[in-house]
């Protein structure tokens, strides 16, 4: 039975740790159906103030781009070419945590793999924290999260 | 000496007593400007000017457009914040017919400023309420608060509605909230205030939310600094106090009130814990908030 696991991705160094882990992690590589995927969030004011041009044009190439140098390190480790799929969700969410949530959604997956940078307290209560998000919200799915030092 | 007739508010400064703003076909005095009335000091806001409607008489309060930017710093977190005008503008519209928010109108001037005529909410802030009582906190726990925690969970819910439509209030304080003299209810204020927080978008509000319930459970909020030196009214709690008793983004705020007052049952003790240093679990958004007050409400009271 294949299992079919989302693995949201960005340019961070907790998401660059968590692709780390799990192409180093001991699984039936002929059997997992993976989607890389990246969601971009609606802009804040000073993120507006960059330019349309930078967010609208510039962001979603360089994006994909990561995308497919990601896609190339998993067939390099032997995953599957035929299943694995990127995933640019052009349309902005108002939060990640929105835009996963959604894509979940759409297609059920069996798990979900997530990296997470190290908070302090105030950090989670104050930014959020996708990963607890993801996991109080989500049913009927597994969480991995990948925590990075 | 001849007074003028404002039609482009920019220049919020120059606008004085005795000027008239016209603006919706309509033309408010300046009587004066309202202040900002936190920690015994008094500024004006300039940009706030309290006005009389000419052709009815009636008192109202316009606010102008003042894009002031400024960081604040929670426990190593900067934020930016901001006025946003055109928030506070949208939200008008939004509540317009809300008990639980102030009303008001939006309006441009010449020169595409938002200007915002504001009907006064008349009352006492929830701040000076809970400060001007004179009773002793049993008193006011066994009596007072059932149905002060009944009308901020109304004004709670209010915020609730913000949320849902994606908007923050921005700024909840305890003296943002009017307890409005003719109906009892818990009106908000004043917000025009923003901030970025791009994944959390509603965290500050929630913590303003849990300094309301801090101030109302406690009936008043509580220092470190007065837990420390008086002793009268603290005894010995400075020697069983613990840094996991104090909020999670205030350091010096006392949170755990039931090792100040013991009568106070652990359920709603556990409300205000969310928002300690010790807290394991978080709200993450408001009805986790009004749905555990409720409780409190039903099964404490």
């Amino acid at each position: 039975m294949t299992t079919s696991i989302l693995i949201p991705v960005n340019d961070s160094i907790s998401s660059h740790t968590m692709l780390g882990f799990f192409i180093n992690l001991f699984i039936d590589r002929d059997n997992v159906d993976i989607t890389l995927l990246h969601i971009f969030r609606k802009p804040s004011a000073s993120e507006e103030l960059m330019g349309e041009e930078y967010m609208k044009e510039k962001q979603p190439a360089r994006m994909l781009a990561l995308l497919e140098k990601t896609k190339a390190k998993f067939i390099k480790s032997g995953f599957n070419p035929e299943n694995i799929r990127v995933r640019l969700s052009t349309d902005p969410y108002p939060t990640i945590t929105d835009g996963i949530i959604d894509q979940f959604k759409e297609e059920n997956y069996d798990m979900i793999v997530i990296g997470r940078k190290q908070m302090s307290k105030a950090e989670e209560f104050v930014l959020g924290d996708i990963s607890t998000k993801l996991m109080r919200t989500l049913e009927g799915v597994a969480i991995l999260v990948v925590k990075s030092i | 000496m001849e007074k003028n007739i404002i039609t482009d508010t920019t220049d919020f400064f120059s606008i004085e007593y005795g000027d008239k703003i016209l603006i919706g076909d309509k033309e408010y005095l300046i009587k004066g400007h309202e202040r900002e009335r936190r920690f015994g000091i008094e500024d004006p806001k300039f940009w706030v000017k309290l006005v009389d409607e000419v052709s009815t008489g009636e008192k109202k309060i316009i606010k102008l457009t003042y894009l002031e930017t400024f960081e604040i710093t929670f426990e190593g977190i900067k934020i930016k914040f901001f006025r946003n005008p055109d928030k506070e503008g949208e939200i008008l519209k939004l509540v317009q017919d809300h008990p639980y928010f102030m009303h008001g109108e939006v309006h441009q001037d010449i020169k595409g400023n938002n200007v915002r005529v504001l009907d006064i909410v008349r009352g006492q802030t929830f701040f000076s309420y809970i400060g001007s009582l004179s009773i002793s906190h049993k008193v006011y726990f066994e009596n007072l608060l059932p149905a002060v925690l009944k009308q901020l969970v109304k004004a709670f819910k209010a915020i609730r509605f913000l949320h849902l439509h994606g908007y923050k209030h921005g700024d909840i304080r305890n003296d943002h909230i009017i307890i409005e003299k003719n109906t009892g209810n818990y009106v908000w204020i004043d917000f025009d205030y923003d901030y970025e927080l791009t994944e959390n978008p509603f965290s500050l509000d929630i913590f303003g939310v849990g300094n309301v319930l801090l101030n109302a459970i406690g009936m008043g909020i509580h220092e470190l600094h007065m837990i420390k030196y008086d002793k009268i009214s603290y005894k010995d709690l400075y020697e069983r106090i613990e840094p996991g008793d104090f909020s999670l983004i205030d350091r010096s705020r006392f949170v755990n009130l039931q090792k100040l007052f013991p009568y106070i049952p652990k359920m709603l003790n556990n409300v205000l814990m969310h928002f300690s240093k010790s807290a394991h679990v978080h709200y993450e958004n408001i009805d986790e908030v009004i749905e555990d007050v409720n409780k409190c409400l039903y099964s404490v009271f």
